[in-house]
Order: structure tokens, then sequence, then C-alpha cells
């Protein structure tokens, strides 16, 4: 799986949404499936899926699908 | 007006803020709505915890009318089949733009249904809370004024609210929790911030700092949250206390906090409560918190304690104590004023007066600090499905689900559970057995359910 896979594969499955509507522009609480407990979920599948353990900052700066990108930059992991 | 409004409205000092414009209102100000009938009648109020949310509120607190609130993220089909059920005169629901058999009033801004029919409310009920915020339980809990301000008045001196005191509304007011915040802060506390900015949103702690926050409150849920953000690496010099209610906190996480309120000067409440005590029964002194570990502490001023000798259930008496259930609307007409509630929690008490709960009667689970009644999903599942199924709770985390018949599958279920009960899929378990065990007496052995999940 791709990194861009495995992003994808994190958030649907913590928001319970189609992959296609994971696009960049996606923000914390713009749709009713990313309330702050499916993304307390999200954290621990990003963590689980790439392997690494998001500083506490980066929860809450974790505010769309793009910021998610650019926090796992900060980790190696590259889109 | 009632008692309750009358005290409201004699807090002068009471500014209610506007988190996004900052502007701030008065109760006058709030240019409430008002409604000309010559009977009370219900109003349904779908309502968030936005400025605009909290004038409706005092709008039916203060008319003679009933406030039946509730989550405006229900499901539209739960909702229209509680308004079928209720058919209340009123309904306030931005999320809809057409509700069947309901006019838009645009001199009100809300709906008001087309058909004259009236059902006959006691004249004590004041306020409908759900027993569940999320399963659109036609059952409500019953409450009257009374209620409501000396359950308000009790907390506010508990907590020692202050007429300075900046209190964000950061729990839904559905919830009777949330409510509390709103109602207890409203008797004697100086600016309310209206607010849907939860904690895991960076508005919030920017807005704690403008608005200088005297406390939070959370469920358990909210302090997973808290600690996993990193609440306690910083120090927040406005605030003064903290809260938490709404189910068991780990012991382990009390003390963290515990910990952490010490050494900042910060007071930290354990709580217990039901929506069927309007909100609080028993609060625990943070000075105690380390010492009485897990304890619900003791009850309120105007409340008692007592434990059944027979079964070991928790019973408190005070005047915070509900006017029971509805169910349909012909329960409208009575208000039970017993001033006892069976709490459905086993509890003990130490030599020192405070009180542990180290169990529950009732088939509920709380997930997220909201109370999911399992019996209730048992029997719509089985409904919707037209087969037998069996629920579970499972440590107050997860909801544990069983079936037999080899025609369903595991996503029928959870389609259900995630689209009409808004669970999370995190939060469901699913099993298929052959036959479901049974008790000696024959009824389900939920016991044996629990023991195939572990």
């Amino acid at each position: 799986m791709t990194n861009t896979d495995k992003l994808e594969t994190a958030f649907s499955e913590a928001l319970m949404i189609e992959k296609s509507l994971i696009i960049d522009d996606l923000t914390y609480q713009s749709i009713p499936e990313w309330d702050s407990i499916s993304h307390m979920v999200l954290i621990s599948e990003l963590e689980s899926m790439f392997d690494i353990s998001l500083d506490t900052e980066d929860v809450i700066d974790m505010s769309s699908v793009l910021k998610a990108k650019e926090i796992l930059n900060k980790y190696d992991i590259l889109f | 007006m009632g008692i309750f409004f009358d005290f409201i409205n004699a807090n002068e000092t009471l500014k209610y803020v506007d988190e996004h414009s900052e502007k701030e209102y008065s109760i006058h100000d709030l240019d409430l709505v008002e409604f000309e009938d010559p009977n009370k009648e219900l109003v349904f109020a779908y309502l968030d915890n936005s400025i605009q949310a909290i004038r409706w509120f005092w709008s039916i607190v203060k008319s003679k009318h009933v406030v039946v609130l509730l989550s405006e993220n229900l499901d539209e089909k739960l909702k229209s089949t509680l308004e079928v059920n209720y058919l209340p005169k009123y309904i306030i629901d931005y999320k809809r733009d057409t509700i069947l058999n309901y006019e838009q009033s645009k001199q009100m801004g809300c709906f008001v249904k087309k058909m004259h029919n009236s059902v006959v409310i006691n004249e004590n009920i004041k306020l409908l809370l759900s027993t569940s915020g999320t399963t659109g339980s036609p059952k409500f809990v019953k409450l009257s004024e009374t209620n409501i301000l000396t359950n308000a008045l009790d907390i506010s001196q508990y907590l020692n609210i202050q007429n300075t005191d900046v209190v964000p509304l950061n729990l839904p007011i559905y919830y009777s929790y949330g409510l509390s915040i709103l109602t207890s802060n409203a008797v004697i506390g100086n600016r309310v911030v209206c607010s849907n900015t939860d904690i895991l949103n960076r508005l919030f702690w920017e807005n704690l700092d403008r608005f200088k926050y005297s406390s939070l409150a959370g469920v358990p849920m909210v302090y997973e949250m808290l600690d996993r953000i990193g609440f306690r690496k910083k120090k927040y010099p406005s605030l003064r206390y903290i809260t938490q209610a709404g189910g068991k906190l780990s012991n382990e996480l009390i003390l963290k906090f515990a910990d952490y309120s010490f050494e900042n000067n910060l007071n930290f409440y354990v709580m217990y409560g039901a929506t069927e005590a309007t909100a609080r029964m028993s609060y625990l002194e943070p000075s105690q918190i380390k010492n009485k570990l897990g304890s619900i502490g003791k009850p309120l001023k105007s409340g008692t304690f007592s434990i059944n000798q027979e079964n070991g259930e928790l019973q408190y008496c005070g005047p915070n104590v509900f006017g029971g259930y509805v169910e349909s609307p012909t329960d409208l007409d009575s208000f039970d004023q017993s001033n006892c509630l069976n709490t459905g929690d086993i509890a003990q008490v130490d030599q020192d007066g405070f009180y542990f709960i180290t169990g529950r009667i009732k088939r509920i689970v709380k997930l997220f600090g909201l109370r999911i009644n399992l019996d209730e999903i048992e029997h719509y599942l089985s409904n919707e499905l037209h087969s037998s199924i069996k629920c579970i709770g499972i440590d107050d985390k997860k909801i544990g689900v069983f079936y037999c018949d080899v025609d369903l599958n595991n996503s029928k279920i959870n389609e259900i559970l995630i689209g009409i009960f808004k669970l999370h899929i995190s939060t469901i378990v699913i099993n298929r057995i052959d036959k479901y065990p049974v008790t000696l007496n024959g009824k389900t052995d939920y016991n044996e359910l629990s023991r195939i999940i572990k």
C-alpha cells in the first residue's frame, strides 16, 4: 500500500466514510462523521497504520486531510 | 413566568457571550420569543449550544410551555417518529426546511402545528429530557421548575460558583450534565460562553485564553482526550475548577488529574448523577479525591443517599428527583412527587460516609457519557431485522451484539447502529452464535454472553 492508500484507509475506517470523500479540503467537524470521537479513532488508526506515535500538539493540529499529510511529513512519511 | 425563570431573571450580572462575535447579551438583550397560547403545550427544541439556541431555551422556559430538549443531529427518521408520537405544537429545528403537517412561522422563526388538538399536561412539568441522548427513544424524564432550580442552586453552592466566573458550555445542553452547567451558572455566574467548539479544536483553547474560562466539564471520554492532547503539560491561570461526571473515570486518570489539580491550585470535582435527578446527586470534595479514590462522594446539600438492604441498590432522595417517565402523551397528565429515585447502581458506603459504586442493576451502558439502554437497542434491532437480537455492555466502552439467524450479517446490524443510533464502529462488537444461553428460569443469560466476548 502507498502512503496515500494508507492515509485514505485510516480516514475512511475512522470516519466511516467513502474514500472518495477524503480530499485535502475535508476539515474537522465539517461533516457529522468527523466528530471528536472519530477524531480520536483516527489518531490511533494513523499511529498503527504508520507505526508512529503522534505528539500531543499534532492531535489538535490535525484539523484537515491536508494538515494530516503535513504533520505526517514531520515523521518522514511523504505523500 | 415560573420560579426558575424568576431566579434567572434576577441574576442581573449574567451575560451570554457569542463565542464568534464576542458580543455579550443580558437575558433582556436576547429578545426572547413570545408565545401566545391559552394552554400549556409541548415545544420540541432541537438545539445546539449557540447563542440562538440559548435564546430559544430561555424563551420556552419563560413561557408556560414544556421544553423538550433534543439533539439537532438526531436522525430525521427518529425525529419524525418522536413528532408523530407526541404531536408537539411547536418545533424548533434549523436542520430541516419543511416538516409534514407543520408550517413555518416567519414571525417566530419556528415550526407551528397546522392541526388543532391539545394534550393534557400536568402543571408541574417544565422540561422533558431524553433518557439517552442519541437513540431517539420516546422515553423522557419529566422535570419541574423546582427540580431544575434546586439542583442548580445545590450545584452552584458546592462548586462555589462566583459572580465573576466565566464558563463555556462545552457539553451539549440536551444532555443533563451539559444543561446543569448552564443552569447552575445562570443562577449566580457572570459570563456563559455559548459555544459549539469542542476541546479538540484549537479555537477552544484560544477561547479559553480570550474569555478566561473559570472551569471545564467533561465525561470520561473528554478526560481521555484531555490526557491525549497534553492538557496537563500546560497551565491555565484562569481555571479555578474542573468537573467530571457521566460515568466512571478510571482511577488512573483520576489520579493524574488530581495531581495536576493539586499542583496548579485547581479544584477537581468527581461527581455522580442521573437525568432522573435533573443532573447531580453527589460529588466528591476535591481535597478527598486521593483518600477516597473512586468514590462518588456524598450527596448534595438537599439530598440523601440510602442503600437498599436486600439488593444493595443505591437510593437517592431530594427535591431534584424527577416526576416520572413519559413514554406516550398520555403520561403527560401526571407528575409524581415522591422525591426518591432508585438509581439502578449498587453501592457501598464507608465508615466516613463516602459512597462507592460497585455494580449496576439496570441494563445500560454508558458510551461517551451517554446512556444507552440495552433493552431498547435489542428491541429496535429485533423489530427492524425481524429476528431476535441480544445486546450487552462491555465495560462502558463498547456494546456487544449477538444474533443467531444465518440470514443476517454483521453489516445489517452495523448499518442500524451507526446510521440510526450514531454509534461509532469502534464501539460495536458483533457475534453470531448458534443459540442464546439461558438461565435456569428460562431468561437470556447475559452473564454467559459477556463471557463469550471475553
